[in-house]
């Protein structure tokens, strides 16, 4: 396995400098952004402190999750949940999971990251993240823009392809994830 | 995590200010196929509450823009991040992290062609 497949070990040790390397490289993008069209910059910074905000809240509470998750579930009760061999039982609980989930996606890696390195599918945590768009606390707003067959078809498809997408990632990514 | 978080979050700022909705509109064609990537590509790029990408495409469909493009456009907004794939290749893998990104990209056309196949079928509009 080359380093940049390694799962969690590698990846997780390296993101603490991986994570400065990238905000440093974009704080530069910014530096140049803010030279060349101040305007721009100033609104893209009103709108990145406004994303922070909203950031606030499901990051506690995934910061909550990962805690709770490291103390009472142990590595072999997430094979056992969402592991590879899970089956379609892990994939459905992966969906439910993704579902309920709320947030922004990237708030959700650090859990996901654990989930993994405790045990976790790849196709499991692919399904969780592929699940995320299906939001049942929206549907109406859903249903008031597009109307009822749009949004039924489109929520059962977005099922449907979290499932497929799954299946795929488990295949592509062999399992030894 | 943090400064990966924060430097999602600026990017998410950046591609927000310099790709404004008002200019969306005239990237479709009027092609299925087309536009089912267009959307997908632009969802891919774009992030933020989904409300958001519902209120867009609302405009989008007023404009003329079809379902195809809409429907492909909602699914990848949340589920392809290009502003997020850093990070997720920093905690879940470089390898797992483009994979599950693209073939979420390209699932998104099959999903949005058969919505639209099916609001076709109930009687709507594409």
């Amino acid at each position: 396995m080359t380093k940049s497949e390694a799962p969690q070990g590698g990846a997780r040790r390296s993101s603490g400098r991986g994570g400065l390397i990238f905000l440093g490289i974009v704080v530069a993008v910014y530096a140049m952004v803010l030279g060349f069209s101040p305007e721009t910059g100033l609104q893209a910074l009103a709108f990145s402190a406004s994303v922070f905000r909203k950031l606030a809240v499901p990051l506690s509470l995934v910061f909550v999750a990962l805690v709770l998750t490291n103390l009472f579930l142990k590595p072999h009760d997430i094979s056992l949940l969402v592991g590879k061999d899970s089956g379609l039982k892990g994939s459905l609980l992966s969906l439910l999971a993704g579902v309920l989930s709320v947030g922004p996606a990237y708030a959700w890696y650090p859990l996901l990251g654990t989930v993994r390195s405790h045990g976790g599918g790849v196709g499991q945590i692919s399904v969780f993240l592929f699940g995320r768009a299906i939001k049942p606390f929206l549907l109406p707003v859903m249903i008031a823009c597009f109307g009822w067959v749009f949004t039924l078809s489109i929520t059962g498809l977005v099922a449907i392809g979290a499932l497929v997408l799954g299946r795929l990632m488990s295949t592509l990514q062999g399992r030894e994830a | 995590m943090l400064p990966l978080l924060g430097g999602v979050a600026l990017l998410i700022g950046l591609f927000h200010t310099a790709i404004p909705s008002s200019v969306l509109g005239t990237l479709f064609s009027g092609d299925p196929l087309l536009d089912s990537l267009t959307g997908a590509g632009i969802g891919s790029i774009l992030a933020g509450n989904p409300v958001n990408s519902y209120v867009i495409s609302e405009q989008l469909l007023a404009d003329g823009v079809s379902v195809f493009a809409v429907a492909a456009f909602i699914i990848s907004w949340v589920t392809v991040g290009i502003a997020q794939l850093p990070a997720e290749a920093l905690t879940l893998g470089t390898r797992f992290a483009v994979l599950r990104n693209s073939l979420s990209f390209l699932l998104s056309v099959p999903i949005a062609l058969l919505t639209a196949m099916f609001v076709a079928l109930s009687g709507g509009t594409l």
